[in-house]
């Protein structure tokens, strides 16, 4: 069996026409029309020129978004939280009101590669991408986040768990379109988040299992009412693993009734085999460990302690 | 650390054995001033305030670029090459193949088996078929692309014990079976009548990227006499010269090769400058122009040697007290598609030979029997990698020994201390260890600084769920300061100038391990001035003289003895010039600091410069060579039995990890490596080389590996093929002990790879005294020690 020559030669050139920077969204998105399916939106980078330079992706215009204004920025509205598309994974962490309000999500970002990585590359980028363990979008998508998306033709708003099609594919065109915002609710005094992740090394290394929870919970009663589990990489895309979920509306909040979730989740999650990142026994085992362990702490932190 | 006055006073305890050093060093430890301190070292400033040039900032106008085109099979014929679309592109200056090699069409460390340009059959994915040189990268990238080569695929054998079966497919040939050696001391078999409890055990390694953050790279530029120049980061320059002047067809004196300073080597840059610096020189010869040829991330993964992978079977026996009886072990040694450093150099070179040489460990065993086999694979080679075969048998001895210390009843530390080497002991070679022997020294050092009585106790769940547990280890090692082989020589050159200053001429390279400041402290502390007085060359074939290859811990004592030598033969002429203008015997005369003076009447004294400057006035000789080699190397080639090395480094390690047991993550919490040095000449950077060492050797413990699917590596690049981070080495605390090596330099002997040696398996010993699996079959990455604890029946109770 004869392996392709792209496994075996590698060159360092990048190759792409132009490089363009528009002074406002509307000139960027008129950039992208321009280039008719052959631009392509650049903010961090970090996923973009690694692909160009394994040829994977092909441009021959780049759009560099970075010095938009309008999508800077992390806000307050109400009860929700905003991101702008060019919030990087060092600037979330670094948010107080993110912290305090969405812990999961901060601890998502800071696992992201390296400080130097996580200064360029952007939490929009992160879901752009659409890789199905993706540290940024496991923890927006247990947090039921909903992302706009502007094109000339106007802007739309997408429910995360709508937004990913298969690995490296979402329903946002990025020759067209460009992410602009990000939003979910804050946690409440009566909500808890936990994300957790494994890999075989303790930075700058892809996971082999991301878990992401999110619970809203009555302390007195000792009762779950809503609880949110995301997982990668157990499917194609960012999974949340509804059916759990869906028995666990309304149950009593106890080290049973979150262990056999946990059984349930993993019975129900197929990883694949992997030669790098663990085999799907393995991955489906750890589902089980992950679910008790993010269940167990979103609950503490919602003020549920368990017996 | 070692500037704790605890530890150096531990270590004058220690150093039990008394050593005449008159040999080498007229006095002292106590006496010296430049050689045995901390100072920093001469490189980093360049290196911090990146002024230091590695080979990518050199500039690559006037040059051509050059590409190799890799097979994509792991073992075929070649049918036909049709270059004629390449050839035609634009830009393109070269596209040569196996006929166009002027001189021999193989290079290789040991046997040159290894083809420059392949011209019948490929036997590893990523062998060259052809070579390319372009005006530009993006040119030489594409004109790859246009070659045609028509393969016929032929059966592959990827495991070495497969291919050494009767009808597996013939990579070379001279058939698969590279090298077959065999020690044999007493009598196995009576040896394990005489125990009481035998165990056996398989433990396998996989092969290991060096992973050293500088790319290759090399410049071969025509000269205008005919000579080739060769410059680039390389470990070896004399081992590329004596393949580059042969495969050029020119004798070795045409052949000229620079070192440039090295982003890291490990071993793996002795062997990748052969590889590019003969495509690159071969196709400047026919070009007539400047090559460049660098190598990206993915393209050094592919092409480039590796740590050999084996597999060991382990057989051991003891009476109930613990003292050993008999060792037997089975070494499958796969060397992949070529010879590199694999097989033996007699008596005692390439790594197959130190491997058995090694593997029954550090212990005192009457009767050992090792039977290695070395063999060709389609698989990329192996080759040097720091500890030269011996980390992957220390895996297998550190870990059965603690495995049988368990059917024992007894500890690590009690088993290990009946049984390790003393002064007097006799290796499994039949090698009577006569000086230097601290082994037992670093043992007790290291309980006592790790406090390993009270952790060995308190080892158990730290959470209420027992989800999580702590468990301690010990990794004990033995490591070569010498290369075992006939031609282990090293040469060195110092001139003194009329204004005192020093040109010191050495052919050992600088790839981090801080060469470049230890030999001018040694040059500096003979002659008696200040380090900065003394200003190293940068090695280059045609300016120093042969220092062999910068491998085998050798550099610090091979070297640096070659040095006192050279310097002594100058100072004699400046103490004999000093005496005259004094009026004082030269017996009486020393020098120090820049100054000559009168042991008996100090203030009688004369600025070094000053004496310098009369010797070259009056004609007397400013000059110095100096050639050391060490006591000759002998193994039997039946028996395996001889003295194979001079003089060892001892070290043990104790490790305390925390382990997730419900996920098999392992958590690095405390740990100690305590070594016996002889003489730390830059105590500083010894524990520069320390802390860099057990990383390496944590690195092989817990994740690393390339994983290879049809011959095919699939994690080229480090986003996939991992090595630790900052977060992943724990604070290493280093014991360093000094018990006098009568052939070293101020009693020192080799350092650079020992460290790493003895940390996988005190890791490995730890893992399982925290989660009860053990993990045979490297990495150790989280899902190996969740299964390894499924297999042990659950993780302990209590």
């Amino acid at each position: 069996m004869a392996h392709a020559f792209e496994k075996l030669h590698w060159s360092r050139e990048l190759e792409f026409g132009q490089y363009l920077t528009p002074g406002s969204l509307d000139d960027a998105l008129q950039m992208l029309a321009d280039g008719k399916g052959q631009a392509r939106v650049i903010a961090g980078g970090t996923d973009v020129i690694p692909e160009l330079r394994r040829r994977h992706l092909k441009a021959s215009i780049l759009v560099d978004i970075t010095r938009l204004p309008e999508l800077r920025g992390i806000t307050q509205e109400g009860e929700d939280i905003v991101l702008g598309g060019l919030v990087t994974h060092a600037q979330a962490p670094a948010s107080a009101l993110i912290r305090e309000r969405a812990g999961l999500l901060a601890q998502g970002c800071a696992a992201v590669g390296s400080p130097q990585i996580r200064n360029l590359g952007t939490l929009a980028g992160n879901l752009i991408s659409g890789q199905p363990a993706a540290d940024a979008s496991i923890p927006l998508l247990a947090l039921d986040a909903r992302v706009t998306i502007a094109s000339l033709e106007g802007e739309r708003e997408v429910p995360l768990k709508e937004f990913f099609l298969d690995v490296g594919k979402t329903v946002l065109d990025s020759t067209r379109e460009v992410l602009t915002r990000i939003r979910f609710r804050a946690l409440g005094p009566d909500q808890g988040g936990c994300y957790l992740r494994l890999s075989k090394r303790k930075a700058l290394c892809l996971p082999m299992l991301v878990c992401a929870v999110q619970v809203t919970a009555d302390p007195q009663a000792k009762v779950i009412k809503e609880a949110a589990i995301a997982l990668g990489p157990v499917a194609p895309v960012p999974f949340r693993e509804v059916r759990t979920e869906e028995s666990l509306r309304g149950a009593a909040a106890s080290r049973q009734v979150i262990a056999q979730a946990a059984e349930n989740a993993s019975a129900w999650c197929s990883p694949r085999d992997s030669l790098l990142r663990g085999s799907c026994d393995y991955r489906q085992e750890m589902v089980k460990v992950f679910v008790r362990r993010g269940l167990t702490k979103a609950l503490e932190q919602a003020g549920c302690t368990l017996d | 650390m070692f500037d704790k006055t605890d530890d150096k006073k531990e270590a004058k305890v220690l150093t039990k054995e008394k050593i005449d050093l008159q040999r080498l060093a007229r006095e002292g430890q106590a006496a010296l001033t430049v050689a045995g301190t901390s100072v920093r070292r001469v490189d980093d400033p360049l290196k911090v305030t990146g002024k230091l040039k590695y080979g990518a900032d050199y500039p690559a106008e006037g040059f051509l670029h050059g590409k190799i085109l890799r097979s994509p099979h792991p073992h075929a014929r070649i049918k036909s090459i049709n270059i004629k679309k390449a050839q035609e592109l634009e830009g393109v200056a070269a596209v040569l193949l196996a006929k166009d090699v002027p001189g021999r069409n193989g290079f290789g460390a040991i046997i040159p088996d290894q083809p420059v340009i392949c011209g019948d059959k490929v036997r590893f994915v990523g062998d060259g078929v052809a070579l390319v040189a372009a005006e530009s990268e993006k040119i030489a990238h594409q004109a790859l692309s246009l070659i045609e080569v028509e393969y016929e695929p032929l059966p592959a054998v990827f495991d070495p014990r497969e291919a050494m079966a009767e009808g597996a497919p013939k990579i070379h040939e001279k058939g698969n079976l590279l090298s077959y050696d065999k020690l044999i001391k007493g009598d196995v078999a009576a040896g394990f009548a005489q125990a009481e409890v035998i165990i056996e055990r398989t433990y396998q390694v996989p092969f290991l990227e060096h992973a050293y953050i500088e790319p290759d790279m090399v410049m071969a530029i025509p000269q205008p006499d005919g000579t080739m120049l060769v410059e680039g980061p390389m470990q070896a320059p004399f081992t590329t010269r004596r393949n580059v002047a042969p495969v050029l067809g020119l004798p070795i004196n045409k052949v000229r090769c620079r070192q440039i300073h090295m982003g890291g080597g490990f071993g793996g840059k002795e062997d990748s400058p052969i590889d590019i610096g003969c495509r690159a020189a071969v196709l400047a010869w026919h070009t007539k122009r400047p090559v460049r040829l660098a190598l990206e991330r993915e393209e050094i993964t592919l092409q480039t040697a590796k740590r050999h992978p084996m597999i060991m079977e382990v057989k051991i026996g003891a009476k109930k007290d613990g003292t050993l009886t008999a060792f037997q072990g089975v070494i499958y040694d796969e060397q992949g598609a070529y010879a590199s450093l694999g097989p033996r150099i007699p008596p005692a070179g390439g790594s197959h030979v130190h491997s058995m040489v090694m593997m029954a460990g550090p212990y005192e065993i009457p009767n050992v029997k090792v039977d290695a086999y070395l063999a060709y694979t389609n698989h990329p080679y192996g080759g040097a990698m720091r500890g030269f075969g011996a980390p992957q048998v220390h895996i297998a001895h550190e870990q059965v020994l603690d495995e049988l210390a368990t059917e024992l009843g007894l500890s690590p530390l009690e088993i290990r201390r009946k049984n390790a080497f003393k002064l007097g002991s006799t290796t499994a070679t039949g090698q009577v260890l006569n000086q230097s022997v601290g082994l037992r020294d670093t043992l007790e050092a290291c309980a006592k600084a790790f406090e390993w009585d009270r952790r060995y106790k308190q080892t158990g769940y730290l959470d209420a769920q027992r989800s999580k547990r702590r468990g301690v280890g010990i990794g004990m090692g033995w490591y070569r300061t010498s290369i075992g082989t006939g031609f282990d020589g090293c040469g060195a050159n110092v001139y003194v100038h009329e204004d005192g200053s020093v040109l010191l001429y050495s052919g050992i390279t600088e790839m981090g391990q801080g060469a470049f400041t230890v030999l001018p402290q040694i040059c500096a502390e003979e002659l008696g001035v200040r380090l900065e007085d003394v200003r190293l060359v940068t090695p280059d074939t045609d300016l120093v003289p042969e220092s062999g290859p910068t491998v085998g811990s050798r550099s610090t004592t091979l070297m640096g003895n070659a040095i006192i030598m050279a310097a002594r033969q100058v100072k004699e002429s400046l103490l004999e010039t000093a005496s005259m203008m004094l009026m004082v015997p030269v017996e009486r005369l020393e020098s120090k600091d820049r100054k000559i003076f009168d042991r008996d009447h100090p203030e009688k004294s004369l600025a070094f410069r000053e004496a310098a400057a009369r010797c070259m006035a009056t004609g007397k000789r400013l000059i110095g060579q100096g050639w050391w080699t060490p006591p000759p190397a002998s193994l039997d080639g039946h028996t395996g039995q001889g003295n194979p090395y001079f003089v060892y480094t001892y070290s043990t390690h104790m490790a305390q990890v925390v382990v997730d047991v419900e996920t098999g993550e392992v958590d690095i919490e405390k740990y100690v490596a305590a070594f016996d040095v002889g003489k730390a000449i830059n105590p500083r950077a010894l524990e520069g080389q320390i802390e860099g060492g057990v990383g390496m050797g944590l690195g092989y413990a817990l994740m690393e590996e390339v994983v290879i699917t049809d011959g095919l590596i699939q994690n080229t690049s480090l986003q996939n093929y991992l090595i630790p981070t900052t977060l992943d080495v724990p604070d290493i605390q280093p014991v360093i002990l000094e018990v006098k090596n009568e052939f070293g330099p101020y009693g020192a002997k080799g350092i650079g790879e020992m460290p790493n040696i003895p940390a996988t398996p005190a890791i490995l010993n730890a893992i399982t005294n925290a989660c009860g699996g053990r993990v045979r079959s490297l990495p150790a990455d989280p899902e190996a020690v969740f299964w390894a604890i499924r297999e042990a029946g659950g993780p302990p109770k209590e």
